[in-house]
């Protein structure tokens, strides 16, 4: 290509180029403190990209001019790597965005430090749902402040409704309902191929999201996976009981004797999505897809069943703003200022700007939100469901807790066995794992 | 192999051959032609059902939305700057030791060769969190230092070269020595030209793993700015699973762009490697 | 030369050329990749909690738990299955089309970045463009069933069809990178044997075997070596696409180490794990080196 003289010269400027780059700049450690935040969402603490955030952004370093806040975002589904080897390799973010099912690893190790007991007093005070209490709060003490807040419901397809004769404002209330709606519902073609189920079942993909939408069934028939469920040392399952069963049974008998939903479709919102299926339960979020991906669809969103002489139930769940135990106490008493800031009743609706539609810590912000001011029976339904959450436990195991639930009963309901056997071998391990 | 124009390889004839090419070829290319096809279109038309091919409306609008979702101005700076060094150190380094290895028989030669090729018996996720340490120890924490320094070293690239240097004749090198040629002079005028080919396939893969490393990028890079084009990509796939597929392809067609012009770059140096002339073995 | 003293013998000179050639590589990956290997290797004897200041060190208890460990012994079944149909199928595949494409013909350079393409694509990209594929109500696949009469399948869905599903994917996504490096090897033989065996009166057939095939065999040996430790490895899709389903389906090594290390946090557990997946293919990949090798090492 180049004469040899000239490919020798270029060659020896790029490797003294490179040379000087890779041994580098020094970096330097300036006077001011350094918040380091991590959280997940693209926009979340972006104030580059809204003139709302940066408007708190701004309130805050005017009270407070040496602190210099440094947001990293992480894409969702990768926080859990990131953060863990960041952990691992002691440097820990400040302040971290964690779901609540991590949470309780995080204080068993002794990672978070808890908010203020002032702080704490005056969030409640000023109107958050007390049902935020429910993941964030451990031994009497709130661990962070809420981001994202979901609470799981029934979606259920008011189009179909009207179609199969029922009344779309009346969405199933107990599991005989449940069954008789999904069979109605439930549409096949000329061969006699199912083409729309009337329910769709999450039996795949990740099994803490497999039992995660399923579990509230459990609860409703007053069963739990764990002893204490709300401590962290619980030592026994407690999942194989009649309550039990019936929960695990409830989906064999739709799948197999009503034939109401079906192990051949996917992912249940994709399938709601696409109109293949009637109902539906997961988390309230999942009703932005319905809004951008499928405009026309007219939905509703309703409490979980129960059976009958059982209690409503259903999850709730929390992304929450967390303090590292780790940091200087100095750097810790301006995270807390921060969180508070940008948490409070006034600077919520703020933050919240690129965010309609979500759960906000208070019915207030939610008010005043316009998702909601152009859906006035969600607010009602979200209302109606939130009093019936239930956090997942709060057990350390719990992600190996829910992966040998969930491999069970998926096993259950593939027909491998019967929903006794399933149970019997699954509390089997689970207290074999919680003996560890 | 004499490029012989009009010899089938099937012995059944041109005709078949071509049958077959586009056959193959359709398979390979239509997931391609879908995503292009995604790429352009809106929410409701991706999710519907039956799916179409045509989108209705095209949503040109999604290639602008994937450009400002995410700086990918810089990230594709950052991302090809981190390609380039890596790309060209590392094929650098490994052909020297390629070379090394293929040519010279020194004590413990196969053990280290075995110790090279067994860093990559290891998933990355067991051995990312001592690296991440040495990292921060380094201070190149958030710096691309990290992401380009520690892939100069090719485990693939060693064991390639190896190969490629280790089908050129001993005699050749014996010819050069007899003729007074340092080991270098070898080395620089002999043994590069003749595995330009080895040398291309090198250079296109390198440089694709550096583009499309996403994990080490994710651990060791915090600040928005110094991200790379993978990380943007994972600016799509939001909380509660949800996904803007539409902008995702959209931004997944920047990211290709620039390795099929390399790879159609590269594939020019793919020329005859020997050419034999009157040295008899 | 003379640098080096007439004290040294030729033999030992090369010796220390040998040397110095690997150097900046092997200094390189002490720091960067052994180091971190050790480091990673002797987790496997501690209860390392990722999160926990206390590691205690438990001696061979991950290795005893390992061997009672059901779910262990279905990942490394899941994976071997994987790795011999992708190793076979693909490399052949691979080689087929890089002869296939070897001649000169019009539109050879636009249908070698076809074949290049879907190696080049985004992971996550193609792994959502094939889960619609796979769809079982209106995917592609089951749509070109539908229409030639033949009964529908459930592919990811499927606890006996996932793996294989998953499989194909693996296939399709890789054959144009070994493709491309058969294409490179193939380059180096010399025209002059084609010619010397086509004088002679050998067909293609004939002029496959006894020329390409010997000859090809470094390039071959480097394809299946590198194949195989990279499929007994096999990760993103599987996490992307299944996550290990349904029902464990499609579990494989990797992942189980992943979800034992950063799901469940036992980190010290995945190192065991991780270490007799390393032995497991430092032992094959040593073996496909005596077999294969030794036709490898081509006189000419």
């Amino acid at each position: 290509m180049f004469k040899k003289n000239q490919t020798r010269r270029i060659g020896i400027f790029i490797w003294v180029v490179a040379a000087m780059m890779i041994i580098g700049c020094p970096s330097f450690a300036g006077e001011e403190i350094t918040l380091r935040v991590w959280t997940t969402h693209v926009l979340h603490l972006a104030r580059e990209k809204t003139k709302a955030v940066d408007a708190v952004f701004n309130k805050f370093e005017a009270g407070d001019p040496d602190v210099k806040i440094l947001v990293t975002q992480v894409p969702y589904a990768e926080m859990q790597k990131k953060l863990l080897t960041a952990f691992a390799a002691g440097v820990a973010p400040d302040i971290f965005v964690i779901p609540d099912e991590w949470l309780a690893l995080f204080i068993g190790n002794n990672i978070v430090e808890p908010v203020p007991v002032e702080d704490e007093k005056e969030f409640f005070e000023s109107g958050a749902w007390p049902e935020i209490r429910l993941c964030l709060e451990r031994e009497g003490r709130l661990q962070g402040y809420p981001w994202e807040i979901s609470v799981y419901g029934l979606h259920y397809n008011k189009d179909m409704f009207k179609e199969a004769g029922l009344n779309p404002e009346k969405p199933p209330k107990s599991w005989d309902e449940f069954r008789d709606y999904a069979k109605k519902l439930t549409k096949r073609d000329e061969s006699g191929e199912t083409t729309r189920v009337g329910y769709a079942i999450r039996h795949v993909g990740h099994p803490a999201g497999v039992v995660g939408k399923w579990i509230s069934f459990l609860w409703t028939s007053g069963t739990y996976l764990v002893e204490n469920p709300y401590t962290p040392g619980g030592k026994k399952a407690t999942f194989n009981t009649p309550g039990g069963i019936a929960a695990v049974q409830l989906y064999i008998d739709m799948i197999y004797k009503d034939k109401s939903t079906s192990l051949g479709f996917p992912d249940p919102r994709d399938a709601f999505v696409q109109e293949l299926a009637a109902m539906q339960i997961s988390e309230n979020g999942a009703y932005f897809r319905w809004v951008t991906e499928a405009p026309d669809m007219k939905w509703g969103f309703g409490p979980i069943p129960k059976p009958s002489g059982g209690k409503n139930a259903t999850v709730f769940s929390e992304w929450g703003y967390y303090v590292s135990r780790l940091s200087t106490s100095k750097i810790k008493e301006k995270a807390f200022k921060f969180l508070k800031l940008i948490t409070n009743q006034e600077n919520e609706p703020q933050m919240k700007v690129e965010f309609p539609g979500w759960i906000h810590a208070r019915k207030s912000t939610m008010l005043e939100d316009p998702f909601y001011l152009a859906r006035p029976e969600l607010l009602e339904s979200i209302s109606t469901v939130l009093p019936y959450g239930h956090a997942y436990s709060h057990n350390t195991r719990l992600s190996e807790i829910n992966e040998t639930v969930g491999l069970y009963i998926a096993r259950a309901w593939h027909g491998e066995m019967t929903a006794e056997e399933a149970l019997i071998k699954a509390e089997a391990e689970v207290n074999k794992i919680l003996a560890r | 192999m004499i490029e012989k124009k009009g010899r089938s390889l099937l012995f059944v004839g041109k005709t078949m051959d071509y049958m077959l090419l586009v056959g193959i070829a359709i398979v390979m290319v239509i997931p391609f032609l879908w995503m292009i096809s995604t790429s352009l279109k809106s929410p409701p038309d991706i999710m519907s059902y039956p799916p179409t091919f045509i989108p209705n409306p095209v949503m040109w609008v999604n290639y602008a939305k994937a450009w400002e979702a995410a700086p990918f101005a810089r990230y594709l700076l950052n991302s090809l700057t981190v390609a380039l060094f890596a790309t060209g150190g590392s094929v650098f380094f490994s052909t020297l030791a390629g070379f090394g290895f293929a040519k010279y028989d020194f004590p413990g030669r196969n053990i280290l060769f075995i110790l090279v090729l067994g860093t990559l018996m290891v998933p990355f996720q067991m051995t990312m969190i001592p690296l991440y340490m040495i990292m921060i120890k380094l201070r190149w924490v958030d710096d691309l230092k990290a992401l380009i320094v520690p892939s100069l070293a090719s485990a693939f690239g060693t064991f390639l070269m190896r190969q490629f240097i280790g089908t050129i004749p001993d005699d050749l090198m014996d010819a050069a020595r007899i003729d007074g040629c340092s080991e270098i002079r070898i080395f620089w005028s002999i043994i590069l030209p003749l595995c330009k080919s080895g040398l291309a396939v090198l250079a296109l893969f390198m440089f694709m793993g550096s583009w499309n490393e996403f994990l080490w990028a994710l651990i060791v890079i915090d600040s928005t700015l110094k991200k790379t084009l993978p990380l943007g990509l994972a600016t799509f796939e939001l909380p509660g699973e949800i996904i803007a597929y539409g902008p995702l392809m959209a931004a997944s067609v920047f990211v290709i762009a620039p390795i099929m012009i390399l790879f159609v770059f590269t594939q020019k140096y793919m020329t005859k490697g020997i050419i034999i002339t009157g040295l008899k073995g | 030369m003379k640098i080096l003293g007439s004290k040294i013998s030729q033999k030992h000179r090369r010796w220390i050329w040998g040397y110095l050639f690997i150097i900046p590589v092997l200094l390189l990956f002490s720091v960067f990749r052994i180091y971190p290997l050790i480091r990673s290797f002797s987790l496997g004897f501690y209860q390392w909690n990722i999160l926990s200041p206390i590691k205690p060190f438990v001696g061979l208890q991950n290795y005893r738990a390992l061997s009672e460990d059901a779910l262990f012994v279905q990942a490394l079944k899941n994976t071997v299955i994987y790795t011999v149909i992708v190793i076979f199928v693909g490399t052949v595949i691979a080689l087929f089309l890089a002869l296939l494409l070897n001649r000169k013909f019009k539109l050879k350079e636009t249908f070698k970045l076809v074949y290049f393409l879907p190696v080049i694509t985004p992971m996550v990209a193609v792994a959502i463009v094939w889960e619609w594929l796979y769809q079982p109500q209106f995917g592609l696949f089951n749509g070109i069933l539908k229409y030639l009469g033949l009964p529908t399948q459930q592919w990811l869905l499927s606890k006996d069809q996932a793996l294989m599903s998953v499989i194909i994917f693996s296939i399709w996504k890789g054959v144009g990178y070994n493709m491309v490096i058969f294409l490179a090897g193939l380059q180096g033989i010399p025209d002059i044997y084609y010619e010397a065996a086509r004088i002679d009166g050998a067909n293609s057939f004939q002029r496959f075997k006894g020329i390409t095939l010997p000859l090809l065999m470094p390039t071959t040996l480097f394809v299946i070596i590198m194949s195989t430790i990279s499929a007994l490895q096999v990760f993103t899709q599987v996490y992307v696409m299944t996550e290990g389903g349904p029902i464990n389906a499609t579990m494989v090594t990797v992942l189980y180490i992943y979800k034992v290390g950063f799901d469940f946090l036992r980190f010290g557990y995945a190192s065991a794990i991780a270490t007799v997946l390393f032995i497991s293919i430092l032992a094959i990949t040593i073996l496909q080196f005596k077999f294969l090798g030794r036709r490898a090492e081509v006189t000419y």
